[in-house]
């Protein structure tokens, strides 16, 4: 069976089932319990499993992510919640110190299968401290994989995936593709999820529109922007392929090269901030691989390396949109 | 462990950790090279203890210098809060690297821990007895579900933050008081006033934890270096 479900409740889903089967995870974090995290991932969780496994804690996110490296040492799998991205910054040391060195500093004797489930994205008027995306710093740092679900049926498959990953895995999901009633909504984010419990492997993208004039590659919110563009495009006459990265650790780098083998011509689309992130390294992989066999030169559309400011016209602003994607491609194929 | 600090394939961990970052899960042994960073793990070791309904018990140890970082804090709230079976022990010598205690620390270690209701003991380290009583009633009460307990042991600090370190920072009679206040020689005193055993009998202790050493190093020297391309592996588990 399956239904329309919204991402939250369909990542809620997919953490509920692997708790019916799997008494060594547990959860923690602010605001899981009676709230149901909030941005409702945890929903219904505390209800079900109680009050030892949905764990909500103090403001202490050093205190109980370190909590889930002595944890997973003991053979569990914690997963932990830290609200937004933006957060990051007190617990870092305990993130790419310890989760992600210790399984290597310990020649795989000490596995760390931690999840980290938080909150990006920004197109809300929230500001500097509370709109980033930020996967691209946790790309960067060995030893982390990272999973960034476009959809609700994507979201649930991996968020079981990643559970199940004996490795550490941070999973972001978009507060605008949530499903929340309070919050900006992409309808699309909502698609049928089946009851049944499934996985998507990591590092498998998803070609969400089949083209053969340009390559958009994108992740998260990013993907309904291409979308939209390659749409109006088909109606002039440009035809585009769009691929949904769904994870950049571990990065499926045949189907963006197999692809642009196709098209010969590249946008990347990122809401990440731009310099020495996700957009560079893909263009780098295209370009070391491909490089003189484009017809143009690849182009990147990402978040200009500028804070995110509060008013909606200046943050409406810096962000890629179907707009500027669809005057790239234009200025790729015309040129 | 010794194989590893040579940083030789037949360490702990193929060369990969070394002297700080030591990992042996056959005995429940980590470390770190960041200050105050075992603490919060501690509490998940005693979250598993209690999951798992065992009596196993979380040691996080810490120096003085440690006890000003913010997870020192946190994880008192937490392990408190939760009445998890952790010993928070502070190793409290006086020093952080160079900056002397009366520097850099307000008030005493112990009273902290007594602001979150956790018991707190403040320990002479040069008594090997009263650590062991004091330890041992800690572990007790961890096993027995009551909760952290904090245990900062006075010692002092016979060498330097590292080897190598000049310690220009340090008086000749700082160093005079540390050398006096040696727990193993004042414990080999005490062993040997009070009839528990003779001369004969402690050389012959000393001389088998040299042998221990020495073969350790030994054993570290004659091994091989890892692969060099093995630094490419177990970035992931299983990878």
């Amino acid at each position: 069976m399956s239904r329309k479900l919204e991402m939250y409740k369909a990542i809620a889903e997919g953490i509920s089932q692997i708790m019916e089967n799997d008494g060594k995870v547990f959860i923690m974090g602010e605001d899981i319990g009676p709230y149901g995290g909030i941005f409702g991932a945890t929903t219904g969780l505390l209800s079900k499993f109680g009050p030892e496994r949905v764990k909500d804690t103090p403001i202490s996110e050093s205190a109980f992510i370190g909590a889930a490296v002595g944890a997973a040492s003991k053979g569990f799998k914690p997963i932990v919640e830290l609200m937004f991205v933006d957060f990051f910054g007190v617990a870092m040391d305990q993130i790419y110190n310890h989760i992600a060195k210790i399984n290597y500093m310990s020649n795989g004797n000490l596995k760390m299968p931690i999840t980290i489930l938080t909150a990006i994205g920004g197109n809300y008027s929230d500001a500097a401290q509370h709109s980033q995306n930020l996967y691209s710093l946790f790309s960067h740092t060995p030893g982390l994989k990272v999973v960034v679900p476009s959809n609700s049926y994507d979201a649930k498959g991996l968020v079981i995936s990643s559970i199940e990953d004996d490795n550490p895995v941070i999973f972001f999901f978009h507060k605008g593709l949530m499903g929340l009633n309070w919050m900006t909504l992409v309808e699309e984010s909502i698609q049928e999820v089946p009851e049944s419990k499934y996985s998507i492997p990591l590092g498998k993208a998803n070609i969400v529109k089949k083209g053969e004039d340009i390559t958009f590659i994108s992740i998260s919110r990013m993907v309904y922007e291409c979308l939209s563009a390659a749409k109006e495009l088909e109606v002039e006459g440009i035809s585009a392929e769009v691929i949904d990265l769904r994870t950049l650790v571990p990065l499926d780098t045949d189907a963006i090269l197999s692809s642009v083998r196709k098209t010969k011509r590249v946008i990347v689309v990122d809401e990440d901030y731009q310099n020495f992130g996700m957009s560079g390294e893909i263009i780098a992989l295209i370009s070391e691989n491909l490089g003189l066999s484009l017809k143009a030169n690849p182009k990147r559309i990402a978040y200009p390396n500028t804070p995110i400011p509060y008013s909606r016209v200046l943050e409406t602003f810096l962000l890629p949109n179907k707009d500027k994607i669809k005057q790239t491609a234009k200025s790729l194929i015309g040129g | 462990m010794t194989a590893e600090i040579f940083g030789k394939s037949t360490g702990l961990s193929n060369g990969k950790g070394g002297h700080m970052h030591l990992f042996d899960p056959s005995v429940n042994f980590s470390c770190s090279g960041i200050v105050g960073a075992s603490f919060p793990q501690a509490l998940g070791v005693g979250i598993a203890s209690k999951f798992e309904n065992k009596d196993y018990v979380a040691i996080a140890v810490g120096g003085d210098g440690a006890a000003n970082q913010g997870t020192f804090t946190e994880s008192l709230n937490l392990a408190a809060l939760w009445s998890l079976p952790v010993i928070f022990l502070i190793e409290n010598n006086g020093w952080a690297i160079s900056v002397a205690k009366n520097k850099s620390t307000a008030g005493n270690i112990c009273d902290r821990a007594k602001a979150y209701g956790i018991p707190a003991e403040c320990i002479d380290g040069e008594n090997v007895i009263d650590v062991y009583k004091s330890s041992k009633i800690a572990i007790d009460r961890a096993r027995k579900g009551f909760g952290p307990t904090v245990l900062e042991i006075m010692v002092s600090r016979l060498r330097g933050h590292f080897e190598g370190d000049p310690q220009i920072y340090r008086s000749q009679e700082d160093f005079d008081i540390a050398k006096s206040k040696d727990p193993v020689l004042k414990f080999e005193s005490y062993l040997l006033e009070n009839n528990i055993l003779n001369h004969q009998q402690i050389q012959a202790i000393s001389e088998k934890v040299d042998s221990i050493i020495n073969e350790a190093i030994e054993f570290a020297r004659k091994s091989d270096y890892p692969k060099p391309s093995e630094a490419l592996e177990n970035v992931f588990y299983g990878g």
